[in-house]
């Protein structure tokens, strides 16, 4: 096997290089003017490593995957084309007013919060780009109003006079029905062919979300055909940029769903975070390899805390109608929990309680904390760490910042110290810990309400500020076991060089499995599979469009699932079964449901008695293929402890006075080596801190062990 | 009343002897006066006085908040999650933790706060009267359930879930999880009704009582209750979900007192109480001293059109506020519109807590220092034989009041805890619906439209359109598509912004959308609105500012829509404006009604049509920046009147340019106009005030600054006006609005028959 | 770091032209700094004369010289007298932080080029602020001058989304200057925090002396050509410099300037 995976971060860019049974991890700045210089020197770098030279490698691999922010970005800074939006007659306003959360998705709990500060995001599509037709369907797809092509065609025409430079249509009830959605396209098609005026990119609803609710879907649409133009042309850049150089077999890029696939079957919206969801992805694969069972992923940044949940068996967990930015889109996505809290986390003061408030507001890259001396004010958490004697501040990310302790000192002095009566390092002391502490509530409640307990589990730290606080995080949250994985430098990309291809395709739909009025079971077995077929069949088309053989394509079905009208919609995977036979089969369907959403709630809170009802259909249709190996986690042998390269005074949590610390560099970090704690690691890319009552075990691959006594 | 002779002092041993007779003839014990009068904080428990006199680790409280709060907000996204009422869907439910007391410790980041902020009420009324009576008791694994308003709620269609936290045999702390279930088996579908004539008509009427008993859910009485509503998959559904949101809590907090011991936990709660008090005391003293008075009115009993007052005065002096609610309305003993004091207070709290300083932690203690002076008696501190089912009126009233007040208050602080915002839409303009399904459910509840509030204008920013309720942040509003899933009708039009309708101002209202629904498919169904505001609006701009305009509901009756729209595509061409005007389904009766619908049948194709208010302005609109105007007429939102009539823009219908010498001589000759018709303030007081009401006017509270309350009383011969401090006051009760229309009618045929001579025999 | 060179010219050229445009330009009308479509006029007109690479727009003119619009600010900036009070006031006024970032998106918009940001030194800026506050000082200490350089790193740093290409901080003697004692003199490695932030958002900085301008180590080579050469004086250009920096004198002939000009190419 020979494959790149490169992720393009907002800062660096990583690279892991696969060469054989050479594993090469590399990184570098990220150019966002062209990224395909910062992905050229990475590439160097590791080319340079497994001593090769890139035309070499780039003619010879078989794949080159890419997970990036790209998109995400884009619609930060609303790089993007005018949109245009065709809706249904009467739901003109539906797009700008958005659903009642509008206002507060994506911000923090604050923010939320305050009402009279609410303000809508500034909107992708403006009023004055959003026009209805006399059309409507009812809930089961029958027309209710018959479109008029007339009605149509003048719309259009004025959408594009107004500048619209993409067209997005979004119909209700079009997921049961799209004839209309697809006449609108005919007519447009037909009214503004390509040759005339240019292509005018045309976005269907019920082709980029087959689920019910209509804002929901219109807004996946609209962002669809905003991030299109953009990310098409960056991955154009990118994958000319390896054709020069002789690579000639298609890109692949990864999708926040978990899979990937390549350029031309990618919409723009399966690619946002899609960095972040490969390291979930990384850790799955992980703990099937190696045996971890439960694992919790934690990726601890500057201003995020990204949390992901790879149970064992890597059943993973869905966000159905994920927040991207400021709005709530409907794709499946990856769970992912991002907590607002990072080694920039600002720590305040709470006058009512007397107290050190955490975040949410971070200092961000810009100013950054205090010790990175860019006129940053206010003290952060990596201020506290750089007091308390852990980090090094001539060697802090890679040395390409050089720390400042007296600014971290001034900083937490004239915020904190005179209001609350102690001294700087009892402080900084009570920062760290804080943080710790809000992170492992995170990480518990985040297992809980899944049912889940964070003792089952070994966390996963990596990130920036992972290694250093991993400690700190687990001994709050319960967990006894924290792994620095392999190739925790580059873990997403790592992760992105393991995943398949795979496809998702769903359908909303209205299966009363269980009717508690009637008491009977669902039995328009020939219904529900006509579904089930014609997913699989779109799924086998993509795959079979990218070359694949449509004997190699599996399935997987699942499944949305809820007891009477509840909210909650439990996706439930069924492993073996992907078609209704009979009464039989309908029975086991509610059993996996039912057993899985005792298991996340508590048995005596599932309610078949209010009825049963599916209301979507999901197909993964994906292909197997070459994975990374991992090396056995297990130590084993015999281990002692490395030399140390330095001392210094650090200060822990719940020792009053500093403990004289060994300080160590990478080379401690050998396979039979045990550093007991305290100690400090510092090495190129991260520093591991080693708390008293814990031990700190490398292994194989560069993964590291923090084992408590 | 015992009939005691009071002039002769009892012996000790005689006053034993009465108190326990007494005791044993209780009929039943009703809310506690007491109990439910009393907002503040309790004093200090003996053991809280102990551990507190001890002293507390800040640091470590902190801790402990940190991780209650952790665990209340798993409680809630369970409930969120897993329950069954669209309320839980949106948002509206609310978890939290309470000292043994009583007192909100801490509430769950999000959901509504008037919730647990008078959940207080029930649980010191178990604590004084279940705790230790024999035949209930207060056990480790029971739970405690409760909906009904006299004791402790906002109104009966919400529920709580109570549980105790026990530690060697005492009461240390409460966990609770509150939903907005809808349906609880009420004259109407829904659970509010606005039909309610007694207040047996509000539904379940559960005074605390004890459900889950040492672990277990009675089947008995669970029967019972589902038993006693319209959805009993929803009433068990929701039940369980609670029980096992506040279990799940329970574990985490149980957690945290193993590891930090009880005497630590309880003063984390009591500290976490205590520091709130004395930031908001903090916080008053910032205001300027001074009295502020803000009255706000309903005009209707959502059956007939009256007017009637909420009066609301804020008296600061140093850090002391008082609340004077005195001047208020009757209550009226036959129509819904009736509050609780508890209610009201609630929504006070939520003032309080969301709109005055969001900052501030959510606990009990947010208002617990402020005083509130009100007469029990008014429909905004209702006694206990009147109906409430729209509890809403009087208290959404009370949150605009303080809303309105504080932006008057703070205008000149130097330091502000949140923005100043013209009045925010306090009217709940939706649909409650309710019958049988096409999946053959019976059902009953509401669109969740209700949570599009448009929010009032800042000072330097129009005001959100159809944003968010002013009860509850992040509270979401429903795809149309999902609804239509699960009940027949059709939102012909979901989300339409209806023109004109904004507060104007320098900066605008928030505007308001319109919704058009219509069965189908259905053997039976029927829809029902709530709301006042038909011909008065209640709410007010700011500083110049408009307010919102006053809507009524539209109706188009006797016609199946449907049909025609499906033989001819132009007829879906809906708009409450279009169809009123113009008539297009020549077959259908057009009606129009203030937005009081008592539960209405919908045949297949009628349409029901009802748009949403508004919030209020801010500033002169002769100020408005006259591009902002033309940039309004361009979307549509406002029409070419109105910029001219009251923002005096002039503009170019056809290209949208700004006329500006127009528009500065159009602004000129309007000061000009105002110049004119201004007058000196005694002189306008002359011509405008008068001594009472119009006489034809059905006006109930005080009329100007005195406290005699006026009122109309319905007598044996008629409407009679009265004037009386409240106490004097007569039951006031509405005849059947329908009795009094055949009572017309009839006279008229009697002067008719007269008239012609007409000699007819009637049986009776 | 580069400076680029939209001109053409082989080495960017940063021309101070406040002086020199109000006496041609505006017929001796000031400079409008405060009113952003004007001074986009004006820049304009700048840059069809002389066509600098950067645009160059003078904080120091725009914020202290229209205070006397802002009374308020004045009179918060006096309310307390510490060293080092009122310049902190001014940076964190919101007011005058979007003008100064409108008007350089705007220029950088209007014209085309990035802006080169003259703000005065921290010591100079501080004093300014005391003057304009009414609460001068005596004396400026070492610690005095490196809390103002934080102020004013935060105050760039937000800024950061901005066409900013570079910053010149000007430590030349200041009328706000005169009779205050400096304990310290100003060097660009002593305010690691201005040179940080300005690293961090890809900006070059330099430090204008009395001498000439100092950029941090491995970057730019500035020169800083004298008046005298709009007037014909005979002037070396240095041939490793990467940059230069003029100001045009308000008596410069028009002529000769024009004239000059191309020698600079």
């Amino acid at each position: 096997m020979k494959r790149i995976s490169v992720d393009i971060g907002g800062t660096f860019t990583d690279c892991f290089f696969v060469w054989d049974e050479k594993y090469v991890e590399a990184k570098a700045l990220t150019t966002h003017h062209n990224l395909a210089l910062g992905f050229n020197e990475a590439l160097d770098l590791a080319c340079k490593r497994a001593d090769l030279d890139r035309a070499t490698v780039l003619s010879e691999v078989d794949s080159v995957r890419y997970a990036t922010t790209l998109g995400t970005n884009a619609l930060i800074e609303r790089k993007g084309p005018k949109v245009g939006a065709i809706v249904t007659h009467g739901f003109e306003d539906t797009i700008p007013l958005s659903r009642g959360r509008g206002y507060g998705e994506g911000l923090d709990y604050s923010m939320q919060q305050n009402l009279p500060a609410a303000e809508r995001p500034e909107a992708i599509v403006p009023r004055t780009l959003i026009r209805s037709v006399k059309e409507r369907m009812n809930s089961a797809g029958k027309v209710v109003a018959h479109l008029d092509p007339e009605d149509v065609r003048s719309v259009v025409r004025e959408l594009v006079d107004a500048g619209a430079e993409a067209l997005v249509v979004s119909l209700v009830n079009a997921t049961e029905n799209p004839a209309h959605e697809l006449a609108i396209q005919e007519i447009i098609l037909d009214e503004f062919p390509p040759h005339e005026l240019g292509a005018i990119p045309v976005l269907l609803g019920h082709q980029v979300s087959g689920r019910k609710g209509e804002y929901v879907r219109a807004t996946s649409t609209i962002i669809d055909g905003f991030l299109h133009e953009i990310m098409f042309h960056a991955l154009s850049q990118l994958s000319q940029n390896l054709r020069d150089y002789g690579y000639d077999k298609p890109m692949l890029v990864i999708h926040n769903s978990g899979g990937m696939a390549q350029m031309n079957s990618t919409d723009a919206l399966q690619t946002i975070h899609s960095g972040p969801i490969a390291g979930v992805s990384a850790a799955e694969h992980l703990s099937t390899e190696t045996g971890l069972g439960h694992v919790i992923s934690t990726d601890m940044g500057g201003t995020s805390f990204d949390i992901g949940l790879v149970p064992e068996g890597g059943v993973k967990h869905y966000d159905f109608l994920p927040t991207i930015d400021r709005w709530l889109v409907s794709v499946p996505m990856v769970h992912l929990d991002t907590l607002g809290a990072g080694g920039g986390s600002i720590a305040s003061y709470d006058r009512i309680h007397n107290a050190i408030k955490i975040g949410p507001e971070s200092a961000g890259s810009n100013p950054g904390p205090a010790c990175y001396d860019r006129g940053g004010l206010r003290p952060t958490v990596t201020d506290a760490d750089l007091l308390l004697g852990y980090l090094d501040p001539d060697n802090y990310a890679n040395g390409y910042i050089k720390l400042n302790p007296k600014r971290s000192r001034f900083a937490i002095e004239e915020h904190l110290c005179d209001h609350l009566d102690l001294d700087v390092i009892d402080v900084a002391r009570a920062i760290k810990d804080g943080v710790d502490e809000q992170m492992a509530i995170g990480i518990g409640k985040e297992l809980r309400v899944r049912g889940y307990l964070p003792e089952d589990f070994t966390m996963l730290a990596y990130g920036g500020n992972g290694p250093l606080h991993a400690c700190g995080i687990a001994r709050h949250a319960g967990i006894k076991r924290v792994l620095a994985p392999p190739y925790s430098s580059v873990f997403s990309a790592c992760g992105a060089g393991n995943m398949r291809q795979l496809h998702f395709h769903e359908r909303g739909v209205h299966v009363t499995m269980y009717n508690a009025t009637t008491r009977s079971l669902y039995d328009r077995y020939d219904e529900f599979n006509a579904v089930v077929e014609d997913l699989e069949a779109r799924g086998r088309e993509d795959l079979v469009r990218q070359g694949f053989d449509p004997a190699d394509v599996k399935y997987r079905l699942e499944l949305d699932m809820r007891y009477g009208n509840q909210l909650l919609t439990q996706a439930v995977a069924l492993e073996d079964l992907t078609r209704m036979s009979g009464v039989g089969d309908v029975l086991a369907m509610i059993k996996t449901f039912g057993d899985v959403y005792s298991h996340r709630f508590g048995a005596s809170s599932a309610a078949p008695e209010a009825g049963i009802r599916c209301n979507t259909i999901r197909v993964a249709s994906y292909v197997e293929g070459d994975v990374v190996n991992f090396d056995s986690l297990d130590g084993g042998g015999e281990r002692h402890t490395p030399a140390q390269v330095s001392e210094r005074k650090v200060h822990f949590i719940g020792h009053d006075a500093p403990l004289l610390t060994p300080v160590y560099d990478h080379h401690a970090l050998t396979v039979d080596a045990v550093i007991p704690g305290p100690a400090i690691v510092t090495t190129e890319n991260t520093t591991f801190l080693v708390e008293p009552g814990w031990r700190l075990e490398p292994t194989s691959q560069g993964a590291v062990w923090f084992l408590q006594d | 009343m015992t009939a005691i002779d009071e002039t002769r002092a009892l012996t000790a041993q005689e006053q034993e002897w009465v108190d326990k007779f007494m005791d044993e003839t209780t009929l039943f014990l009703g809310p506690d006066p007491e109990i439910m009068r009393d907002h503040a904080i309790s004093a200090r428990s003996d053991h809280e006085e102990i551990v507190l006199a001890a002293g507390v680790d800040r640091l470590q409280v902190e801790r402990i908040r940190k991780r209650i709060a952790g665990a209340l907000d798993e409680g809630y996204e369970m409930c969120e999650a897993q329950g069954a009422a669209p309320g839980a869907k949106w948002g509206d439910l609310t978890t939290a933790i309470y000292t043994a007391a009583g007192d909100v410790a801490y509430l769950s980041c999000h959901g509504v706060i008037a919730f647990s902020a008078i959940l207080h009420h029930p649980i010191r009324y178990i604590m004084k009267y279940w705790k230790d009576e024999p035949t209930v008791g207060i056990h480790e694994g029971d739970g405690f359930i409760h909906n009904d308003a006299r004791f402790g709620n906002i109104h009966n269609t919400d529920q709580s879930m109570i549980m105790p936290i026990i530690r060697d045999g005492q009461v240390i702390a409460w966990v609770a999880a509150t939903i907005h279930e809808g349906e609880n088996g009420a004259c109407e579908p829904g659970g509010m009704p606005s039909g309610s004539e007694t207040p047996f008509d509000d539904g379940l009427r559960m005074s605390p009582f004890k459900i889950v008993e040492r672990g277990h859910l009675r089947r008995d009485l669970l029967t019972f209750l589902q038993h006693s509503v319209r959805d009993p998959k929803l009433q068990l559904a929701d039940l369980k979900v609670k029980i096992t949101a506040v279990r799940k809590i329970m574990e985490r907090i149980d957690k945290v007192i193993d590891e930090v011991g009880v005497d630590t936990f309880v003063g984390a709660l009591r500290t976490t109480v205590e520091d709130v008090d004395v930031e908001v005391r903090r916080r008053i003293s910032e205001l300027p001293d001074g009295t502020y008075r803000m009255d706000q009115f309903m005009d209707s009993t959502l059956k007939e059109n009256i007017l009637i007052k909420f009066a609301c005065k804020i008296t600061v002096k140093g850090d002391h506020m008082t609340i004077d609610l005195r001047g208020t309305g009757p209550e009226i003993l036959n129509r819904a519109i009736n509050s609780p004091l508890c209610s009201v207070k609630s929504m006070f709290m939520q003032a309080i807590l969301a709109f005055w300083w969001p900052d501030l932690p959510r606990c009990t203690s947010a208002m617990s220092c402020i005083e509130i002076i009100s007469d029990e008696g008014t429909w905004a501190d209702a006694s206990y034989d009147a109906p409430m089912g729209q509890s809403l009126q009087a208290s959404f009233r009370g949150f605009s009041a303080m809303q309105a007040m504080y932006s008057r208050m703070s205008f000149s602080t130097p330091h502000k805890y949140s923005n100043v915002v013209a009045n925010w839409f306090n009217q709940i303009n939706t649909f409650l619906w309710g019958g049988i399904t096409q999946h053959g459910d019976m059902v009953g509840n509401l669109c969740a439209d209700l949570n599009g509030m448009p929010g009032g204008a800042k000072p330097f920013k129009d005001g959100e359109d159809a944003v968010s309720p002013l009860f509850c942040a992040m509270a979401d509003t429903a795809e149309q598509e999902v609804m239509e899933e699960e009940v027949p009708f059709m939102q012909l039009v979901s989300k339409r912004l209806v023109r004109d309708n904004m507060g104007f101002g320098k900066f605008t209202g928030g505007m308001g959308y319109e919704m058009i629904v219509a069965a189908e498919g259905t053997p039976q169904w029927g829809f029902m609105t709530v709301t006042s505001g038909a011909k008065f609006s209640s709410i007010y701009g700011m500083y110049g500012g408009y307010g919102c305009g006053a809507y009524p509901l539209a109706m188009v009756k006797g016609t199946n829509v449907y049909e025609h729209i499906r033989r001819d595509n132009s007829k879906f061409d809906l708009s409450i404006e279009k169809v009123m005007n113009e008539r297009p389904f020549e077959d259908g009766k057009y009606l129009t009604a203030h937005m009081g619908l008592q539960f209405d049948i919908a045949k297949d194709g009628e349409l029901y049509m009802i748009s949403q208010g508004a919030g209020g302005g801010y500033g002169d609109p002769l100020e408005r920046d006259p591009v902002a105007v033309v940039r309004d007429a361009e979307l549509g939102r406002i029409s070419q009147k109105v910029a001219e009539d009251i923002f005096a823009v002039v503009y170019d219908p056809a290209t949208f340019r700004l006329d500006v010498e127009g528009t500065t001589a159009a602004r000129q000759a309007a000061r000009q106009a105002r110049l004119q018709r201004g007058k000196p303030f005694e002189e306008f007081c002359a011509e405008f005030v008068t001594p009472e009401p119009p006489a034809e006017l059905l006006y109930y509270g005080s009329w100007g600054d005195v406290e005699e309350i006026t009122a109309t009383e319905f007598t044996i011969d008629g409407p009679k006006r009265v004037t009386a401090p409240l106490k004097q006051l007569p039951i006031i009760m509405v005849p059947d609005r329908r009795e009094v229309k055949i009572a017309a009618l009839e006279a008229r045929i009697a002067e008719l028959e007269t008239k012609y001579g007409e000699d007819v025999q009637r049986l009776t | 770091m580069t400076i680029s060179s939209p001109s053409g010219r082989s080495v960017p050229l940063v021309i101070d032209h406040g002086d020199y445009g109000r006496a041609v330009l505006l017929q001796g009308q000031p400079v409008p700094w405060r009113e952003v479509p004007a001074l986009a006029g004006y820049l304009r007109q700048v840059q069809a004369l002389l066509d600098p690479d950067v645009a160059y727009v003078d904080v120091e003119a725009m914020m202290l010289g229209g205070l006397a619009a802002r009374p308020e600010l004045c009179a918060a900036m006096a309310e307390r007298t510490r060293t080092g009070y009122a310049l902190r006031t001014l940076l964190a006024d919101e007011t005058e932080l979007d003008l100064v970032r409108v008007t350089v998106t705007t220029v950088g918009d209007v014209l085309r080029r990035r802006v080169a940001l003259a703000v005065p030194s921290p010591v100079r800026f501080l004093a300014s602020a005391h003057e304009v506050a009414g609460t001068a000082r005596a004396e400026v200490s070492e610690d005095n001058a490196d809390s103002a350089s934080l102020y004013l790193a935060e105050w760039l740093g937000r800024l950061g989304g901005c066409p900013i290409e570079m910053v010149l901080l000007d430590a030349r003697a200041s009328a706000a200057l005169a009779g205050v004692e400096v304990e310290v003199e100003e060097r660009l490695e002593t305010y690691t925090a201005l040179t940080n932030v300005a690293a961090h958002l890809g900006w070059s900085i330099g430090l204008r002396t009395s001498t000439g301008i100092e950029f941090p180590p491995d970057s730019e080579i500035g020169q800083v050509v004298p008046d005298g050469f709009w007037d014909g004086e005979a002037t070396t250009l240095d041939s490793a410099a990467t940059v230069r920096l003029t100001h045009i004198p308000a008596d410069a002939h028009p002529e000769s300037v024009l004239e000059r000009l191309p020698a600079l190419g």
